[in-house]
């Protein structure tokens, strides 16, 4: 029998971990558009080596599922963190690290490929024209590509990186793998006690289909925005 | 025509330019004097649209001098700055008109002016309208290239090349993209340019627009220079044999002077 009472009681638990997911959303994002565009700018306009170098990254990391990612970055960061703090001369212990940050790094390495790809077409499909009309009226490179290539490359990111912000939010509710209290790991907690776990699940559930139903909102006003100036 | 004796402003020497094994130009030399309006006719492949873009630095020749003005450079180790300068001398407009997707017509005029001539903004929204109210789309100020027709799109383009006030505007095939009822207003606007006396290198495949406007004629193939002169002696008497047949192809004998 379903049970409003405990599922009221994990809705609450789900719904005080709901800036623990945003956080790492947004962290994960900015993190991701920021080294995106430099992986993306040197891979569009192909600069010798260090192109090829992440061609190959990024070919990688496209295809490792996100729990799989966690777990081994987990390790790698139990395993190693004495030592690297030895040699820095840090004196603190692995109890001192919020280990949001080890999913945030895990999470950034399975999301940059996606966010990359998706600024790399962005500059890509901006038409050589629009550089060599700003070159013919004498504009520099750098004012061209801040002025006329970057807004308009801004425009053709936006409406699918919406969608990868969306799927990003839902992939942070793998970090329970690494034991990561979030909407997820808070609404099974409270089930632990009183084993009503499907009440848990359609509590989390919830949650993540209001957030996103939001942030689809959102969007939507975002693209309309984007979509009046062209 | 007092043109003839006017100082020479384009001087382009010995242009060579090559696509990987393909040679485009093959050593093109071409001179233009100050005022005069030239038209470069040729079949496609001749190399006079690249030849086009290298007098504005859109393609990098791989060898020969060009002159614009008073500045004149290498091709072969020309530096940034000098094609920034040279650039700055000249003015395009495209056969696919390129006006920025992300600014109104206005705001297309008057982006060379902030940016490269950083003329003062009180001054440059004035020059930016008297641009559009002489390609007469004032009403279009505000409208983004998506919203406008390509006939008014290519006039925008025109308005922001005449706004510059270059030493030379380079038209690459500015009607080839444009419905054919479009072309004749778009070539009476830029037969307007000639008139105020701008010099200007006009590639066309419009052959009765070469014949009024045209100071000068070149016929180019393969990426030579074969002929050159007035419209009545490319059109009436060409010389060369290649000549000869492509503007037979080109003018059925029906409609030909």
């Amino acid at each position: 029998m379903f049970s409003i009472k405990f599922f009221l009681l994990c809705l609450k638990a789900a719904i005080t971990h709901i800036p623990q997911n945003l956080i790492m959303t947004g962290l994960v994002l900015v993190i991701c558009v920021i080294l995106g565009t430099g992986i993306a700018l040197i891979r569009a306009y192909r600069v010798p080596v260090v192109c090829y170098i992440f061609d190959f990254l990024m070919a990688i990391c496209k295809v490792l599922p996100a729990n799989l990612v966690l777990l081994i970055v987990f390790v790698i960061f139990n395993d190693n963190f004495k030592r690297v703090a030895k040699a820095l001369n840090l004196s603190i212990t692995i109890r001192d690290v919020n280990k949001m940050y080890v999913a945030v790094a895990a999470l950034v390495i399975c999301c940059i490929s996606g966010i990359s790809e998706l600024i790399r077409s962005g500059i890509m499909s901006v038409p050589k024209g629009q550089y060599e009309a700003g070159y013919s009226v004498g504009m520099t490179k750098s004012q061209t590509f801040f002025g006329i290539i970057v807004p308009q490359a801004v425009r053709n990111i936006i409406p699918p990186l919406t969608s990868t912000i969306l799927s990003l939010l839902k992939t942070t509710a793998l970090v329970s793998v690494i034991g990561i209290e979030d909407i997820m790991t808070a609404a099974v907690g409270e089930a632990s006690i009183t084993y009503a776990f499907l009440e848990a699940y359609v509590a989390a559930a919830l949650v993540f289909w209001v957030l996103g139903l939001v942030f689809e909102v959102i969007s939507g006003l975002v693209e309309r925005r984007y979509k009046k100036m062209a | 025509m007092s043109k003839e004796e006017n100082e020479i402003i384009v001087e382009v020497k010995n242009v060579r330019k090559s696509f990987g094994k393909l040679d485009v130009l093959k050593g093109v030399d071409i001179e233009v004097r100050k005022g005069e309006v030239v038209v470069i006719l040729g079949p496609s492949g001749s190399g006079k649209t690249t030849l086009l873009r290298c007098l504005n630095f859109l393609e990098k020749a791989d060898s020969g001098t060009l002159r614009i003005g008073d500045k004149s450079v290498d091709l072969k180790k020309v530096r940034k700055k000098e094609i920034l300068e040279l650039r700055r001398k000249t003015a395009f407009v495209f056969q696919n008109y390129n006006l920025f997707a992300n600014k109104t017509a206005l705001e297309n005029v008057t982006q060379g002016l902030i940016k490269a001539q950083k003329v003062p903004k009180a001054e440059v929204k004035e020059r930016g309208m008297q641009a559009l109210e002489w390609v007469k789309l004032p009403e279009k100020a505000g409208s983004y290239p998506s919203q406008l027709s390509g006939g008014q799109q290519q006039r925008v383009g025109i308005a922001r090349a005449v706004a510059l006030c270059p030493d030379v505007i380079l038209f690459d095939e500015p009607t080839s993209a444009l419905d054919p009822e479009l072309v004749g207003e778009t070539l009476e606007l830029i037969k307007k340019v000639a008139g105020t006396g701008i010099t200007m290198i006009v590639v066309t495949h419009e052959m009765s627009f070469a014949r009024d406007v045209a100071d000068k004629v070149i016929f180019m193939d393969g990426g030579y220079v074969v002929e050159q002169g007035t419209p009545d002696e490319i059109f009436v008497n060409p010389k060369d044999d290649r000549t000869r047949q492509f503007l037979s192809r080109i003018i059925p004998p029906e409609y030909s002077i």
